[in-house]
C-alpha cells in the first residue's frame, strides 16, 4: 500500500504541528477542545532555550505571554452568592438532547450540579439540586465496555447521566444535598 | 528600524547555505526566508515581537495549515529539515537569529545529517472486534463449547455461563492481539530507522469508526525504504477484520533530538 498524504486535515495536523517539532509547548496558548488562542509558546524548548534567553530573544516575550495568558485564563466557574463548591471532577455528561458523551469540568455545589468550560467559561448544563426527581446507577455501555452511569431524573422527566471516576462519592455527595422538603423525591438504592 | 523587523516567526532549520525568499507564502501572506549561518539556515518571516492571537478558530486553523505548507514546500526544496512546533516566535533580528544559530550549530548539523533521505511517516492498525472475537472462538475449542452450551441452559445458569464466557472470550482476544503486536510490530521494524509508539492518536478518520485501535506508530523511514514498509503494511491491511491507516511523508516532528538521546521505544 502507499502511502497517503491528507494535506489539509487539520485533525492529522494539530497533533503533529501542535504538539511535536522542535519546541514542545508547555506554555502554548491553545485549548485541548480545538479552539485555539494562539499566541506564541515560549519557555519549554527542549534544548536551545538557555541559548535563546541569553541572546535575550525569548525573555521579554515571555514575560507578556505569561501575562496574557494569566489575564485570558479563567481558573474556576463564577459561583453564585452563598454557594459553595461540595465535589467536583472531570468526568463526562449525556442528554437526552445531545445525544453523545461530552468531557468537562463538573461541579456539585450546594445549589446546583453543572458542566463548565474552561476554555471558554460556559457553562455547559445546569441542574438545581431542587429540579431532581430521582437519582440511580445503573449499567450503561461506552465504547463497548459496561460500565457504571449516574441517572439524574428531572422533575420534567428529562434525564442525566453523569459519569466520574468516584461514582459512589457523587451519588452520595448528591444524595445528601438535595433538599429533604423537595416533594416526590425518590431516591433508588445503589 | 520598524517594530515589524524586531520578532522572527520560526518555521523550520534547513540544510542549506542558500541566501533565499521563498515568496509571500508565510502565514498572513508574509514573505518566508532564510537565515543562514554557514551551511544551514533558519526559515522564517519577519515579525512584531509579540504574541498575536488567533482572532477565532477558523484563522487559527488556517495558520496551522499555512505553517504546515511552508514546511512542506521547504521539505520540497530543501530535503531535510526540523520543523519547529506551530507558533513559535523569537525575539530579535537576522542577527539574532544568526547568532543563535551559530550557538547550536553542532546539534543542529548533526541532526540534519541523521535526519537526511528519511521522513516521517504514521502507521495505525485498527481491528474489527466481532470479526476477531469470531476467529478466536473458531480456534479455541473450548470456547465454542460453552458457547454452544448456553442456548440450552436454564436462565441463572445461562446467565453465570455467559459471564464466564465473556471473560475468557476477553481474555482469548487479548492474548491474540499480543500475539499479533509482535508479529506486526517485526514486519514493520524491518523498514523503518526508528520507531515511536503514540499513546494517544487524537483524529481518527470516518472510515474506520467502529474499528478499535490496536497500535499507532510513528516511524522514521528512508526514501528507499518506503515501498517495501508499503508491502508489509499490505500483507497486515489484507489480514482478515484489520485495516492499516498509512499517512506520509510528514517531517520528521516526532524524531528531531537535539540533545541526542531520544530512544527508541521498540
Amino acid at each position: 500500500m502507499k502511502p497517503e498524504r491528507e494535506k489539509d486535515s487539520l485533525g492529522e495536523l494539530l497533533n503533529r504541528l501542535v504538539t511535536k517539532g522542535v519546541l514542545i509547548n508547555a506554555d502554548v496558548i491553545i485549548s485541548v477542545a480545538g479552539i485555539p488562542l494562539i499566541g506564541v509558546k515560549l519557555g519549554a524548548a527542549i534544548a536551545s532555550i538557555e541559548t535563546m534567553l541569553e541572546y535575550g530573544l525569548f525573555e521579554e516575550l515571555d514575560k507578556n505571554t505569561r501575562a496574557w495568558q494569566l489575564e485570558h485564563r479563567k481558573t474556576g466557574p463564577l459561583l453564585q452568592e452563598n454557594e459553595d463548591i461540595e465535589f467536583q471532577f472531570y468526568g463526562s455528561y449525556f442528554q437526552q438532547s445531545h445525544p453523545i458523551w461530552k468531557y468537562c469540568f463538573t461541579y456539585v455545589t450546594n445549589r446546583r450540579i453543572f458542566g463548565w468550560n474552561k476554555a471558554f467559561n460556559i457553562i455547559l448544563f445546569e441542574i438545581p439540586l431542587t429540579a431532581i426527581r430521582m437519582l440511580d446507577i445503573g449499567k450503561g455501555i461506552y465504547q463497548d465496555e459496561e460500565r457504571d452511569e449516574l441517572r439524574l431524573t428531572l422533575v420534567n422527566d428529562e434525564e442525566l447521566y453523569l459519569h466520574s471516576g468516584d461514582l459512589i462519592g457523587l451519588y452520595d455527595i448528591i444524595c445528601k444535598l438535595i433538599p429533604e422538603s423537595s416533594t416526590g423525591k425518590l431516591i433508588s438504592c445503589k | 528600524m520598524t517594530e515589524t523587523d524586531q520578532g522572527r516567526y520560526l518555521y523550520l532549520i534547513a540544510n542549506t547555505e542558500e541566501e533565499i525568499n521563498l515568496g509571500d507564502i508565510g502565514i498572513g501572506d508574509r514573505p518566508v526566508y532564510t537565515i543562514v549561518f554557514q551551511d544551514i539556515a533558519a526559515v522564517v518571516h519577519a515579525s512584531k515581537p509579540e504574541p498575536e492571537p488567533a482572532q477565532n478558530e477558523e484563522q487559527a486553523h488556517q495558520w496551522i495549515l499555512n505553517h504546515n505548507y511552508v514546511i512542506d514546500k521547504a521539505t520540497e526544496y530543501f530535503n531535510t529539515v526540523l520543523p519547529f512546533s506551530f507558533g513559535c516566535l523569537a525575539r530579535g533580528d537576522d542577527e539574532a537569529i544568526r547568532n543563535w544559530l551559530q550557538k547550536d550549530y553542532g546539534s543542529y548539523k548533526r541532526e540534519l545529517d541523521r535526519l537526511k533521505n528519511s521522513a516521517e511517516y504514521s502507521v495505525q492498525i485498527f481491528y474489527d472486534s466481532k470479526i476477531l472475537e469470531k476467529q478466536v472462538i473458531e480456534a479455541i475449542p473450548e470456547l465454542e463449547e460453552i458457547n454452544n452450551k448456553i442456548e440450552g441452559m436454564s436462565k441463572g445458569k445461562a446467565y453465570i455461563f455467559k459471564k464466564k464466557f465473556e471473560l475468557s472470550l476477553k481474555q482469548a482476544v487479548n492474548d491474540h492481539l499480543v500475539s499479533l503486536g509482535e508479529e506486526f510490530g517485526k514486519l514493520i521494524r524491518e523498514n523503518v530507522t526508528q520507531l515511536k509508539i503514540e499513546e494517544k492518536i487524537p483524529y481518527i478518520p470516518e472510515k474506520y469508526t467502529g474499528k478499535k485501535l490496536m497500535v499507532a506508530f510513528s516511524c522514521l523511514v528512508i526514501h528507499d525504504n518506503i515501498e517495501r514498509l508499503g508491502q508489509s503494511l499490505e500483507k497486515i491491511n489484507r489480514r482478515e477484520g484489520f485495516a492499516v491507516r498509512f499517512t506520509g511523508p510528514w517531517a520528521p516532528f516526532s524524531f528531531v533530538d537535539l540533545k541526542g538521546n531520544i530512544e527508541d521505544e521498540t
